[in-house]
């Protein structure tokens, strides 16, 4: 690290926030699949902070990775080489709730769970929920669109971003905060920022529209004999306004979990031949009969949670999938989006007959996204397969007119496929968007696009 | 055999609750069925599922809504629940003696063999009713049941004890009071859920059974206080002055 560039950023930020040794975590992405090498990392803890390094690096020509909670599964958060890496960790400032709006303003290094931690108290929560809340911070979530577990009831993140506070790659802080809840007044340049990954800008602040904690919630559990009946009671409940979540599992990766959970009750004896879904409901005075019987014309094999214990449980069965796949060897990871009622179908092109390394499908079929995962006991296999099965399987999913990512992002793992999906204009149009911002091109580069 | 399964109803053990001076906050709080009832009332359907006994009869006291631990108690697989109303706080003012004579009026009309509790409640932890209802009947008991064995009207226990585990046997009717590693719950199918409506669930009136007492008076509810940061100490002089200076221990 190149003494005059560290002694400038000693300048700005103060030598307690400035990191060069053990700086693996922050190389490193979650899934240890993506690892960089830089050598420096910078926490600011102000929103002047981060401007004054941006302007610094801007007009140095340095590159910068922008990072939050770093469990992004694309590695968008993570250098590719030495690239400075800004932590937002720091700007955990939650600045206020405001009860007639429901309107949050907070800084974006703040954890997910705190956020929700501090609404407690008003009664209210954040609008969009993933199984990484303990470690993702907002700005991450904002930067990514960040998808998760209830999009089926609450609709996108994006909904829910009333404003943001944001520095452009030049140092510019561009001031986008605004707690109306409407506000019609030309182009809505914060739409930009969200979902683009960190390759317009860094988000320091936001004002997030909250929603109210819903006063009684049930989980229920089924058991189906076919896809098919996955999609049919799907299509029955998706009418139903009590629908909070709606999470699909095949048997196979739940009876290889089984032994996971020795001595604990589970809702059934899983068998690798049928599928599960796991339906959550939520509302100020839920009826629980009129959804039962809706749910009972395809299936009597429902559970239904008791306590908090019970539906802790349930919903671990669903989320501990991700990792204990990651324990059986090297996982390809794919979040497409295509017409629910095509998912099997898919899988089946992929490997006809479900034959090949061990495969599971699974996820928010509620909203058409479906998340597979393939294991690889030897990395070098991954490798030799890699290339094929996307190429195979993203050609698929465009036929389809789907989406090469539903909710995980572009990052680093599937910007070479953005032609195919967005085309040469639309593609061209973003380039340019992103040298209006970026000029120097410094801001998280070589993801996305 | 007729086997009498009392359940209490609980705070959800499941979230955090609040304390205020006159007790724990149960203002929209969700309450479940206390974790060793529960229990109690899985073992009297495995029981049943064996054949060893024919009819499961669910009791619980306390307000309108202990009505929702009597039909999960039915959905589970008991037959038959009665719910002995009143309006007193269940974690407070519903207390061990009182519960042990209001069972036992009901043990004497309708002629139970056995009765199955859970061995104390989440909320106070008392750990007495059972023992005092066996006591009242003049019952064999035995008490934190992992393991039940009931042959031609004899009971075979296992208990947990602190030395270890002791076995027990007597002859039928009596008390067992359930552990933890008796079993674990089933979840309850919502087709079960559904037909336990239909089950019959008596309401009776508290005074119509007995009295509630209340010779049991809280004085003082508080949070545990919040855990300090502890510190390492070079060598044992420093820990006999931080002993006698700071913990004031000597």
């Amino acid at each position: 690290m190149n003494s005059k560039i560290k002694l400038a950023f000693e300048k700005i930020v103060g030598t307690s926030n400035i990191i060069t040794n053990d700086l693996n975590p922050f190389n490193t992405d979650w899934m240890n699949k993506y690892v960089g090498s830089s050598q420096i990392v910078l926490t600011p803890q102000t929103t002047v902070q981060v401007s004054q390094i941006l302007k610094f690096c801007n007009e140095n020509l340095l590159k910068v990775v922008p990072q939050s909670g770093n469990t992004g599964l694309v590695g968008g958060s993570v250098p590719i080489n030495d690239e400075i890496i800004i932590s937002l960790k720091k700007m955990n400032k939650i600045q206020e709730f405001d009860l007639n709006s429901a309107i949050l303003t907070s800084e974006s290094g703040v954890i997910l769970d705190n956020l929700n931690n501090y609404l407690l108290q008003y009664k209210y929560q954040m609008p969009w929920d993933l199984g990484a809340r303990g470690s993702c911070l907002l700005g991450g979530n904002i930067s990514t669109n960040a998808g998760g577990l209830n999009v089926v009831k609450h609709g996108l993140l994006r909904n829910y971003i009333l404003g943001l506070e944001v520095v452009l790659p030049n140092g510019k802080i561009l001031n986008l905060l605004n707690k109306n809840r409407k506000d019609n007044t030309g182009t809505d340049l914060k739409q930009l920022f969200i979902g683009s990954e960190g390759t317009l800008g860094i988000i320091t602040k936001a004002n997030v529209l909250c929603i109210p904690i819903p006063n009684e919630k049930k989980v229920f559990f089924l058991e189906l004999k076919s896809f098919q009946d996955v999609i049919k009671v799907l299509q029955k409940v998706k009418r139903n306004e009590q629908l909070l979540a709606f999470e699909f599992m095949e048997g196979r990766i739940l009876y290889k979990n089984m032994h996971r959970h020795n001595g604990n009750q589970l809702p059934f004896q899983f068998q690798e031949d049928r599928y599960y879904v796991l339906i959550e409901i939520s509302g100020q005075s839920i009826n629980v009969d009129s959804f039962s019987m809706d749910m009972m014309e395809f299936t009597q094999e429902i559970i239904m949670n008791q306590s908090e214990k019970e539906a802790q449980f349930l919903w671990k069965l669903r989320e501990e999938i991700a990792e204990s796949m990651g324990k059986m060897g090297y996982v390809l990871k794919y979040d497409v989006s295509i017409p629910p009622d095509k998912f099997e179908w898919l899988v089946n092109q992929i490997y006809p007959k479900r034959e090949g390394p061990f495969h599971v499908y699974y996820g928010h079929v509620g909203d058409g996204n479906v998340h597979i995962n393939i294991v690889f006991e030897q990395l070098e296999d991954l490798h030799k397969e890699e290339d094929k099965i996307e190429q195979k399987l993203f050609g698929l999913v465009k036929s389809e007119g789907g989406s090469i990512s539903a909710e995980h992002g572009i990052g680093q793992h599937k910007r070479k496929y953005m032609e195919l999906q967005k085309g040469k204009d639309v593609l061209e149009c973003m380039n340019e968007i992103k040298r209006l911002f970026d000029p120097n091109g410094i801001m998280n580069p070589n993801k996305l696009l | 055999m007729k086997v009498l399964v009392a359940v209490k109803r609980v705070v959800d053990s499941g979230i955090k609750v609040r304390v205020k001076p006159d007790g724990i906050d149960l203002q929209g709080v969700k309450m479940t069925i206390n974790p060793f009832c529960e229990i109690a009332v899985e073992e009297a359907v495995r029981l049943k599922e064996k054949k060893l006994i024919a009819e499961i009869v669910a009791v619980t006291i306390g307000p309108k809504q202990g009505a929702e631990s009597l039909r999960h108690a039915l959905a589970l697989g008991a037959d038959k629940a009665i719910h002995v109303t009143t309006e007193a706080r269940i974690d407070q003012a519903v207390q061990p003696l009182d519960v042990a004579n209001i069972l036992a009026k009901l043990v004497e009309r309708d002629n139970y063999n056995l009765v199955l509790m859970g061995k104390q409640s989440i909320d106070d932890d008392f750990n007495q009713t059972g023992q005092m209802l066996a006591g009242l009947l003049d019952w064999p008991q035995a008490t934190f049941a992992s393991n039940i064995q009931i042959t031609d009207g004899i009971a075979q226990v296992v208990r947990e004890i602190d030395g270890g585990l002791q076995t027990v046997k007597f002859k039928l009717p009596g008390v067992i009071t359930c552990d933890l590693r008796l079993n674990q719950p089933r979840f309850a199918s919502v087709p079960n859920i559904m037909k336990a409506k239909s089950k019959p669930l008596e309401t009776i009136p508290l005074d119509k059974l007995g009295k509630l007492h209340n010779s049991i008076q809280i004085t003082k509810t508080e949070a545990p206080a919040i855990r300090k940061g502890g510190a390492i100490v070079e060598n044992v002089d420093v820990l006999i002055q931080k002993l006698r200076n700071e913990a004031k221990l000597f």
